[in-house]
């Protein structure tokens, strides 16, 4: 009787759990019912605001809802990335983002509007991107490690570009700084057109600049690559060695674009949304157009990407330490 | 030769009828967004982008492009009508352009506004076609110390800008320059004056302050007019500017268009400079100075024709470097990269048709553009009939949509209506809005490249010196600056005197 | 003392300018060869306390110029409205935003007729959906 009771309990509760499953996989499998968005913290036309633009393209054919990207840039993605936070748990408004919202931001800021853990659900890794070092064409050095010699026999100081100060360019610039010793003087610009262009008119010494930008570059013939970030060569400049390589290591982290839906969507919604992802990802021309971008495409599954998150947070925490880059 | 070989060549290539259909889409789609207040090219270029993806390149480059050049035209007509200026560039425009519609002038406005800008348009795409090449070295002279010398200059044009006391309107260019340094600081990530507010991080919008400091300013005044007395709206009066109007207008226009020209090359924020140099220049070289600011036909010629010279000039660096100029430039970029189109010099000489057929298209566009906002001309004239208790509510409705659009963001909507009451209680104490608005925009990029210099050189000041074209600029900038306190001083002294 | 054109515009200066130094008081200024984010308000600051002295000692000097009073109703419908856009259209979108543009704004207006203003919130807003919305692809709902 009592373990009768006790079994139809369970029965039933099983049943309603099967129920529930199949509610959460229909819920999934009908997503999305309504037009889903994209919330982008770059000024329209940075690289990530084309790229998120190329997949919620593909999204929407694949969806037959419309996918818009929304453009709320500002506050090294403060805004996008509050905005998203305090979103519907819906699945319908979707975060893409770099690292800077989930790793640099919380690590040098004090009060940050958002928890970019308790308040997000990791969707996917979308691609790592790499910083290279590039000099003007007529340089005299071929890679990182003659730069440094000629830099240190020349003496004086070398003036370097990045795009902000804290963004990663400016802390592989400081971390180079303290491993070599050299006088590195860091100049801040906007972006990276900016500071190429100083350096192509002679002002900078070098520069760094994302790979995409590297490799259109390079096809104009004005520029040469010194060595890559990140922890191996990428498929856009196959003949680029990483400074790990070259002999300079602590280099070895890549910046990411991923995907985030706010905190309690549901576990069906995240997975479904992440496995349409990776196809995409994976389709043949997104993947060219990615790595002509300067993109390494990945698309991996949520846990994935939260299994990454957590291993390179001290990394890049120590990094940024490291390089002694402060916002205030 | 070889010019007209190639230029036969991109015409082929532009005029096909696909490349015809897709020009004309871009310069209408252009001219509606330039018309609206606040959106802009660069969003809209940007939520087309995926479009293009399914076009041939050189398809989706004509109708990218044609979108940009088209909100050049169509932006001058609200700075016109309604003194809306929706970008930096249509500014000055407002100026004279909006006192010719008060004066039932908005017709011959908006007509030299249109052929100007298609002058400037043919000349400055033949510069491209010829000096391309010569002239996007330019572009890489200009280093932050040139970029603050020129600057400079541009600070004390401002004040050739409003009418009246020069006191004041110094004083107005710094007040510019604190409104402009609101937000994150480039050269070390420090946050000024944004009172604990994140959307306020990236500084004040310029459109936010533009369209407060004139449209909505505008909108406060003449309400409080009629709540006086009824007045109908702007008389229409003639279409087509007199023989006349076109004497006055045809030596500001070539002037306009070759400073356009050469200020559209600079990637840093030259272009900016372009309608508002134009207009100083314009309004120093005329007999009676004081025409400006009151309908001066000459003060729509010039600004319009250098802001369209600029808008063509600043494909030269694109073209020629890969270094994109602005905004819109940057998103050609990404247009490009998805065809895996590599910009800089090499598309030249690896994909002549797609470049050639680039600037043919940009003479087409322009002919187009020419061809249809001259009969709307009398369209939008016919806008001014319109009621005008039934007319400002919908512009009031337009520019909020149109900041929101902005950056999505609901605290720039109710900072333009706080900017427009603050323009009205400047311009009642005699105070003109257009040396604030100017030295805004220069202000954050005059510090930037003061300290990017500074920080270059190691603290050695002398480099705006060394530097020739620094130094040139900054001569120009002290005799303007003489040419403008010497008879102020004069007349202090005469006071003085008298009393 | 009259009201004074320049005195006050001078007055608003200085209130800026002053406003500018407590509120940058602490910005780091580093030095004129590595210039802190301070440096330049706290030299713009002095330079437009400056200005406005002037302005209102030259107002002072001169012939009084009185100015206008702003008019109330204007202002307070025209702020009304950009508040009302900004607070209805996250919470109930586009259409109700635009008609209470529409409405509020039209009470700056004394001369504004009830039945034209409730027509022309209805046809705009409805036009304002169409344009923006479809036509130009903005991400905004409509209704909430």
């Amino acid at each position: 009787m009592q373990i009768k009771y006790i079994r139809g309990w369970a029965m039933s509760l099983a049943a309603g759990a099967a129920l529930l499953g199949l509610a959460a996989a229909a819920q999934a499998q009908e997503f999305p019912a309504k037009p889903v968005k994209f919330v982008v913290w770059t000024a329209p036309g940075g690289s990530i605001d084309v790229l998120s633009r190329l997949i919620a393209e593909k999204l929407s054919q694949r969806w037959k809802q419309p996918v818009v990207v929304e453009n709320k840039p500002g506050a090294s993605g403060i805004l996008a990335s509050e905005y998203v936070a305090r979103a519907p748990a819906d699945g319908l408004t979707l975060l893409v983002t770099i690292n800077t919202t989930h790793i640099n931001n919380p690590v040098l800021q004090s009060k940050l509007s958002y928890d970019p853990v308790k308040d997000f659900e990791p969707v996917s890794q979308l691609a790592i991107g790499s910083v290279t070092l590039i000099a003007p064409a007529n340089h005299p050095a071929n890679n990182v490690a003659e730069f440094v010699a000629l830099a240190k026999k020349k003496g004086g100081g070398v003036n370097y570009g990045s795009w902000g100060v804290g963004s990663s360019a400016h802390l592989f610039g400081e971390l180079l700084r303290q491993k070599t010793g050299l006088d590195l003087n860091h100049i801040a610009y906007k972006g990276e057109m900016p500071a190429i262009t100083d350096m192509l008119g002679g002002r900078l010494d070098v520069t760094f600049a994302g790979g995409g930008t590297t490799r259109a570059q390079l096809a104009g013939g004005k520029i040469k690559v010194l060595g890559i970030t990140g922890p191996r060569r990428i498929s856009a400049l196959p003949n680029v060695a990483t400074f790990a390589e070259q002999g300079f290591p602590g280099f070895e982290l890549a910046g990411w674009v991923a995907v985030y839906a706010p905190a309690k969507t549901s576990k069906g919604i995240v997975r479904k949304i992440s496995a349409d992802l990776a196809e995409v990802v994976h389709s043949q021309d997104v993947q060219s157009r990615m790595v002509e971008n300067g993109f390494e495409p990945v698309g991996g599954t949520p846990e994935q990407f939260a299994t990454l998150y957590r291993d390179e947070f001290p990394k890049w925490a120590e990094l940024i330490k490291a390089s002694g880059a402060k916002v205030e | 030769m070889v010019l007209a070989d190639s230029l036969a060549l991109g015409l082929a290539a532009a005029a096909t009828p696909i490349n015809l259909v897709y020009c004309l889409t871009g310069a209408l789609l252009g001219t509606l967004i330039g018309v609206l207040p606040g959106i802009g090219p660069v969003a809209t270029i940007a939520m087309l982008l995926p479009v293009t993806f399914k076009l041939e390149p050189l398809s989706a480059l004509i109708m990218l492009s044609g979108i940009y050049y088209g909100a050049q035209y169509g932006g001058s007509t609200t700075a016109i009508l309604m003194k809306l200026p929706g970008e930096a560039s249509s500014v000055v425009t407002a100026l004279d352009g909006y006192e010719m519609a008060r004066r039932g002038r908005a017709g011959p406005a908006l007509a030299v506004a249109a052929l100007g800008s298609f002058f400037a348009g043919c000349v400055a795409t033949l510069l491209i076609a010829v000096f391309a090449v010569p002239l996007g070295d330019l572009a890489l002279r200009f280093g932050p110390a040139e970029y603050f010398s020129l600057m400079a200059l541009g600070l004390v044009a401002a004040v050739v800008l409003a009418r009246g006391s020069v006191l004041k309107a110094l004083a107005m260019v710094v007040l510019g320059l604190l409104l402009g340094l609101v937000g994150t600081d480039v050269n070390t990530g420090f946050v000024r004056y944004t009172f604990g507010i994140a959307e306020l991080s990236d500084g004040i919008g310029f459109v936010v302050v533009a369209m407060g400091m004139f449209g909505i300013a505008e909108i406060l005044l003449n309400l409080e007019q009629r709540q006086i007395r009824e007045q109908a709206t702007a008389t229409v009066g003639r279409l087509w500017p007199t023989r006349g109007d076109l004497r006055a207008a045809w030596k500001p226009t070539l002037r306009g268009t070759l400073l356009g020209s050469v200020l559209g090359i600079l990637p840093g924020g030259g272009a900016i400079l372009a309608s508002f140099a134009a207009y100083t220049l314009e309004k120093r070289l005329a007999k009676d100075p004081g025409r400006f600011g009151k309908g001066a036909i000459e003060g729509v010629a010039a600004p319009e024709s250098a802001n369209n010279a600029g808008a063509q000039t600043s494909f030269i660096p694109l073209l020629t470097l890969g270094i994109p100029s602005n905004p819109v430039m940057a998103l050609m970029v990404g247009a490009m990269t998805i065809h895996g189109i590599a910009p800089g010099p090499q598309v030249m000489t690896e994909q002549p048709t797609l470049f050639w057929g680039l600037i043919a298209s940009m003479w087409l566009g322009n002919l187009m553009l020419v061809v249809l906002n001259l009969p709307l001309v009398g369209v939008w004239v016919k806008l001014l009939s319109v009621p005008y208790r039934l007319l400002y509510p919908a512009i009031l409705l337009f520019c909020c949509v149109g900041v929101y659009s902005l950056n999505y963001n609901a605290v720039d909507v109710v900072l333009t209506a706080v900017f427009g009451l603050f323009g009205v209680v400047l311009i009642k104490l005699g105070c003109e809005p257009a040396p604030l608005v100017l030295a805004f925009v220069l202000g954050p990029m005059m510090e930037e490249n003061l300290r990017r210099a500074m920080t270059l050189s190691r603290g050695d000041a002398t480099v705006f010196l060394t530097s020739p074209i620094s130094a040139g600029l900054l001569v120009a900038t002290a005799l303007m600056l003489l040419l403008i306190v010497a008879p102020q001083f004069r007349r202090m002294r005469r006071d003085a005197f008298a009393e | 003392m009259t009201r004074r054109q320049d005195v006050a515009a001078g007055a608003i200066f200085v209130a800026f300018g002053i406003a500018a130094l407590g509120v940058g008081w602490n910005y780091p200024t580093g030095s004129a060869t590595r210039m802190g984010p301070g440096y330049f308000p706290m030299l713009l600051a002095a330079v437009l306390i400056g200005f406005g002295i002037a302005v209102a000692l030259a107002g002072l000097r001169n012939r009084a110029i009185p100015f206008e009073r702003m008019a109330l109703r204007p202002a307070a419908a025209i702020m009304g409205a950009a508040l009302a856009f900004s607070v209805l259209l996250p919470l109930a979108g586009l259409v109700p935003a635009s008609a209470a543009v529409v409405a509020i704004g039209s009470l700056g207006y004394r001369e504004s007729r009830p039945v034209e203003v409730l027509l022309s919130a209805l046809l705009l807003s409805a036009f304002n959906a169409a344009l923006f919305v479809w036509g130009l692809g903005l991400t905004i709902n409509l209704f909430w």
